[in-house]
């Protein structure tokens, strides 16, 4: 009697206890868009991959929310000549199995990284600049590179960093199992079904601020309709991608927050700006024009105050962008805050349009893509009739991505929309690869397909990829940015946005390179 | 004697070709539900045809549209309240009325010329694989069999894809996939026309083959056609609006009824219901008058079927 007695009070207790630490064990699941093709962080550099082994690996450095650099397993770096870099990493980490991180394990997963075998998309390249690795102690590590090389840091905070005892000699399979897995993330894996989810469990000795949910369920569901029909049943708590067309039925919805966030993904037209006659310009009349207008400054300033941004964000995409005046959004490196997006005036536009010879307008045919960016027809569509205001008769072709983009990138067009996403969070590889002129040798420019060339934004380019000196670098790109958007060599119009949708209740703070971190959900204020 | 008889062969086909088509008409005005479906299609035929005189908007100049205009709900007014959106507006700020008539125009029209030229190829081919035999008559019809083996939405998409976009393209795909059906009705109906006195009388004429086959068989050949051709047409009306539906056919600035429906049907869930049902609503009454019309036709035609009733 007195001992069951005993375990009535005991398992009342417990309930009690139980209830009040409930918020704590409260299981979180994500239906996200992506599925990893392996755990093995080091395996491929695709999104998907990278997503996963985000949530129990670590780098030496990494972007924040708005993708600027922070330290992570690194404390700090000192750039001690040209060519070596000094990393003290961080004290006190501890690996999932309990082992200490030291300048060991980072050695280690460099190696890894570039050796890796069978991988699709690798991360030698991220590697390739380091000649060097020395341990001076557990805790500082020197990499000497082959030539000055100001992007390092960056390139080998793409590394994940695996524990050199747990990962010796273990294959792509035994990060599968989880027998190799164990990171320093914030949390650990539980089990992974192929294709199906993932499983994962806060880690208790984490080094920094511990995430809220301590048990974390994703669910790779590709299928859009799948992941709405998820949340809005309640089997999801939040899920990522959310499909635009169902944005407002969602808003609408009392039981559903949207969080959205701008990306670095920046939408443009591009103009031909080199040929003297270019394949789609037109008289209005519709006969084949001998001079191209594009060259004339004063048309590509006029088209550019022909597009209004604010009403193309609002009604073609239902709000998801952020207008734009350059290539990389703030908080990106190199983002210049002088720069801002260009003002909607169709009267100035009519002005200088009237001025450069054009006042009736001339005849041009818009090209795009219609499975490529959030809602590109439409947005083509609407570029359109944005044009039309300005007089410009136009045409609007689009086409699937593969037909396009083999088109574009033979320069068949006269006008075409183009996106470049900056993925690094530094603005050098936009500005040096849709900007620089084309150079099929040293790769510059290779997504120039309007061939925009001026030698005075190039030799500044030029300095700034070998400058490793950071303040130095960024005043380079911001002045390089005045340069090539001063002159419009292209036209930027907006930065598609993407969103979560959680059930209410939880809130996820936006990642702005469109990563969904379970360390990122909380819950809402 | 052969020659008067194949005489008074001409004369009788003649009469019953002037018959067929009075035969048609009293036949479906015979029938309340055939003539209020006509009328339907007739209605829809004229406002397909006169749509730029009396569409309040010209839904594909650019300069008329208003993207702050997009996804109105129907009755709102512009602007300037100079123009009231009865039936809505889509994405890009067309007025759902006037771009439903133009979108109309657009299928019809497409519908219409594919079908016909594909009756014509059809039965050129049909009533000459039927007439010589052999193997002219072995080559068409195996290559009618591998058509109708096919598909047709899978054939019209890998050849939209091959040629590019643009109505024109669009037709020739229709009839590339619809000649078939046209080539094998005709040929059947010609196996039987065919071994007929008043054929073997032309041949003892001496006559052409060509102006035997299309001044003797062809006529007698009709009746089926004609059922065959309604049906087509209203097929070829739905397999434009699929494939326009699935972005490969007309230009997305001059949209079709199927392009109309497609632009809209993400929002439906969201409640914005106009951009796809009315376009929706006035695809299926084309069709449906079509074949409801259609239908009563090959009752006429087929006196069997107006004793025993529909199978």
């Amino acid at each position: 009697m007195k001992t069951r007695m005993k375990a009535l009070i005991l398992s009342l207790s417990l309930i009690v206890v139980a209830g009040i630490t409930n918020i704590y064990a409260e299981t979180v699941t994500i239906g996200m868009r992506t599925n990893p093709t392996a755990l093995d962080p080091h395996f491929s550099k695709d999104g998907g991959t990278q997503m996963i082994s985000m949530q129990f690996f670590e780098t030496l450095y990494t972007a924040d929310d708005k993708m600027t650099m922070q330290p992570m397993l690194a404390e700090s770096v000192k750039v001690i000549d040209k060519l070596t870099y000094e990393f003290k990493l961080r004290k006190g980490v501890k690996f999932h199995d309990g082992s200490d991180f030291t300048a060991e394990d980072v050695v280690f997963s460099l190696k890894r990284a570039r050796d890796i075998k069978n991988s699709a998309a690798s991360f030698a390249s991220s590697v390739k600049p380091v000649k060097e690795m020395k341990i001076i102690d557990p805790y500082t590590l020197q990499i000497t590179t082959k030539k000055p090389s100001p992007l390092l840091v960056k390139e080998v905070s793409r590394i994940y960093i695996v524990s050199h005892k747990a990962a010796a000699n273990a294959s792509t399979e035994d990060f599968n199992s989880g027998k190799a897995a164990v990171g320093t993330g914030s949390y650990k894996l539980v089990k992974w079904t192929s294709g199906e989810q993932i499983v994962m469990k806060r880690f208790e000795d984490y080094w920094g601020d511990k995430p809220h949910f301590e048990d974390v369920i994703i669910k790779n569901i590709s299928n859009d309709a799948s992941r709405v029909a998820g949340l809005l049943s309640g089997s999801l708590d939040i899920i990522d991608q959310v499909p635009p067309s169902d944005m407002e039925m969602l808003k609408n919805d009392q039981k559903i927050t949207l969080w959205p966030v701008s990306t670095a993904r920046l939408i443009y037209l591009h103009m031909d700006h080199a040929r003297d006659k270019s394949p789609f310009i037109t008289d209005d009349q519709g006969n084949q024009l001998a001079k191209n207008p594009f060259k004339d400054k004063r048309v590509r300033l006029a088209l550019s105050k022909l597009i209004n941004r604010d009403a193309l964000i609002s009604r073609t995409l239902y709000g998801l962008g952020e207008p734009s005046g350059q290539m990389v959004p703030e908080g990106v490196f190199g983002y210049n805050p002088d720069l801002k997006p260009m003002e909607y005036d169709p009267k100035g536009a009519l002005a200088l349009l009237a001025e450069a010879g054009y006042p009736e307008g001339f005849g041009v045919t818009v090209h795009g893509p219609n499975n490529r960016y959030l809602y590109d027809a439409q947005v083509i569509q609407t570029v359109a009739q944005f044009l039309a205001r300005g007089k410009i008769k136009v045409k609007v072709e689009t086409m699937p991505k593969n037909v396009y983009f083999k088109r574009a990138t033979a320069r068949e067009f006269s006008l075409f929309l183009v996106g470049y996403g900056t993925s690094s969070g530094d603005g050098m590889s936009g500005l040096s690869l849709v900007l620089a002129t084309y150079n099929k040798e040293t790769k510059m420019g290779s997504n120039n397909r309007g061939r925009y060339s001026n030698p005075e934004y190039d030799a500044i380019i030029n300095k700034a990829m070998i400058e490793v000196n950071e303040p130095m670098r960024e005043k380079m790109l911001q002045d390089a940015a005045v340069i090539a958007f001063g002159d419009i060599g292209i036209i930027p119009m907006y930065f598609q946005a993407s969103a979560w949708a959680t059930r209410s209740g939880i809130q996820y703070n936006s990642r702005r390179d469109e990563r969904t971190l379970a360390r990122n959900i909380v819950p809402a204020m | 004697m052969s020659e008067s008889l194949a005489t008074e062969h001409t004369a009788t086909y003649h009469e019953t070709d002037d018959t067929l088509s009075r035969q048609i008409v009293r036949g479906v005005l015979n029938s309340k539900e055939a003539t209020f479906w006509l009328t339907v299609g007739l209605i829809i035929l004229s406002i397909a045809l006169l749509a730029p005189w009396i569409a309040p908007q010209d839904p594909y100049d650019l300069m008329v549209l208003d993207i702050m205009d997009s996804r109105m709900p129907p009755g709102t007014k512009n602007f300037d309240e100079s123009l009231t959106y009865w039936l809505g507006t889509d994405g890009q700020g067309r007025d759902m009325l006037s771009a439903i008539m133009y979108g109309l125009r657009t299928s019809i029209s497409v519908g219409v010329m594919a079908g016909v030229i594909a009756l014509i190829l059809g039965m050129i081919l049909g009533l000459t694989g039927s007439y010589f035999g052999g193997w002219v008559d072995a080559l068409i019809m195996r290559t009618v069999d591998l058509m109708l083996g096919f598909p047709t939405i899978l054939v019209a998409l890998i050849l939209l894809s091959v040629l590019g976009q643009g109505v024109d393209k669009v037709i020739m795909a229709l009839v590339a996939v619809q000649w078939a059906n046209y080539a094998r009705v005709v040929r059947s109906a010609a196996l039987v026309e065919r071994e007929k006195e008043y054929i073997e009388a032309a041949t003892c004429l001496g006559l052409g083959h060509w102006r035997i086959l299309f001044k003797h068989l062809l006529p007698n050949c009709l009746p089926p056609v004609i059922v065959i051709g309604t049906v087509q047409v209203a097929h070829a009306i739905s397999a434009e609006a699929t494939l326009s539906f699935l972005g490969l056919g007309v230009p997305i600035t001059e949209p079709s009824l199927g392009l109309l429906i497609a632009n809209g049907y993400q929002l439906l869930l969201s409640g914005m219901y106009w951009i796809s049902f009315f376009p929706g609503v006035v695809l299926l009454l084309t069709i449906f008058s079509i074949n409801i019309v259609g239908d009563r036709i090959r009752e006429i035609l087929n006196p069997r079927l107006l004793q025993e009733g529909e199978n």
